[in-house]
């Protein structure tokens, strides 16, 4: 068996060779290390270095890039299919009914408040909206903070936020910030419908996406103890 | 006239999923190295799976939810071990029996004095 001396070696081997993800690296290291300790049992005169450069020749002409890439692609689809799958679960049988019950809660305080008093929950659900996707984005920036090496795992989790940017952006150009504000306010109730569905719908974006990065980091933690701080 | 000759690996290109998946079905969990090493073993080197067809497979599978990796210290360094999920064993028996007609409908054609 390698000495943990060659197997640092092989680490920073990886490193050297654009393998920034200690995930990833993991896995080549024990590769090169199985190979290099079958080569060097197969013939006691190759040194570890020369062993080494051939296991790394068998990676081919791209050598660890073709892998990186592949790796990243399938946890970037993984991460997707499984916001999505959260993301739906909650406009489906039973969490539809808490969605709906939100939505019709919503209707009931618009046609229920005086306008000035409805303009304070107008208020509250949009701060709320931006604030959740901003504290998300912080945690998720934090958290990946704690490991001490970084985790493709992680960084794949936290790709692809669903902002606001595209619904309060849109208001935000075509109308300021006070006339938006206004217009959902007046807003006949076809269209106040439709902007507090996609209100519900950001916010139910912001919670898959957060709970993929909490599952992720839970995972990583668990698999790779070693590189997160101790809190 | 120009002739193609025909390279082995094109041949197992479309297999490589099931023998994957087919060795962890048989086998538990095993690590990436100890695949290759058991598919040049068992077909007495005719097929070498190469690091730059076997991660990106196992990762494929992994995202496609029919394996998952857990890693474990084994003295010196962490390896990261793969095991079929339950969706994984199932769909495993299918491919086995998808590859078992291929191979017959294939001995049809490479040997047509067997057929009928």
């Amino acid at each position: 068996m390698l000495s943990k001396e060659q197997v640092d070696e092989l680490f920073a081997f990886c490193e050297k060779h654009f393998v920034r993800h200690y995930d990833v690296k993991v896995e080549l290291v024990d590769h090169l290390a199985n190979a290099i300790e079958e080569k060097m049992a197969a013939n006691s005169a190759i040194s570890f270095e020369a062993a080494l450069n051939k296991v790394y020749a068998d990676f081919g002409v791209l050598g660890f890039a073709g892998i990186m890439s592949s790796h990243s692609n399938s946890l970037g689809i993984r991460y997707r299919k499984t916001r999505n799958r959260i993301f739906w679960s909650y406009f489906t049988w039973p969490k539809a009914a808490i969605v709906a019950c939100i939505f019709s809660g919503f209707i009931f305080l618009r046609k229920t408040l005086p306008e000035a008093a409805f303009s304070y929950v107008g208020v509250a659900i949009f701060l709320s909206l931006w604030l959740s996707e901003l504290s998300v984005l912080i945690q998720s920036y934090y958290l990946q903070k704690k490991a001490s090496q970084k985790l493709l795992m992680m960084q794949a989790s936290a790709e692809e936020p669903l902002f606001v940017g595209p619904v309060g952006g849109t208001f935000l150009i075509v109308f300021d910030w006070a006339e938006s504000f206004e217009f959902y306010m007046r807003a006949n109730t076809f269209w106040f419908c439709i902007i507090t569905i996609l209100v519900i719908v950001f916010f139910v974006g912001t919670l898959a996406y957060r709970k993929v990065v909490m599952d992720v980091y839970r995972s990583a933690r668990k698999q790779y103890p070693e590189i997160f701080v101790a809190a | 006239m120009y002739i193609h000759i025909m390279n082995k690996s094109t041949l197992y290109k479309g297999c490589l999923e099931p023998i994957v998946m087919r060795l962890l079905k048989d086998n538990g969990r095993m690590y990436g190295y100890q695949i290759t090493q058991m598919v040049k073993e068992i077909t007495k080197g005719e097929l070498v799976l190469t690091e730059g067809a076997l991660y990106p497979l196992l990762h494929r599978l992994e995202e496609q939810g029919v394996v998952e990796a857990e890693v474990e210290n084994i003295g010196n360094r962490p390896r990261k071990y793969y095991t079929l999920t339950k969706a994984g064993k199932k769909q495993t028996t299918v491919y086995v029996d998808e590859l078992k007609m291929f191979i017959q409908s294939l001995n049809l054609i490479v040997n047509p004095k067997t057929a009928g």
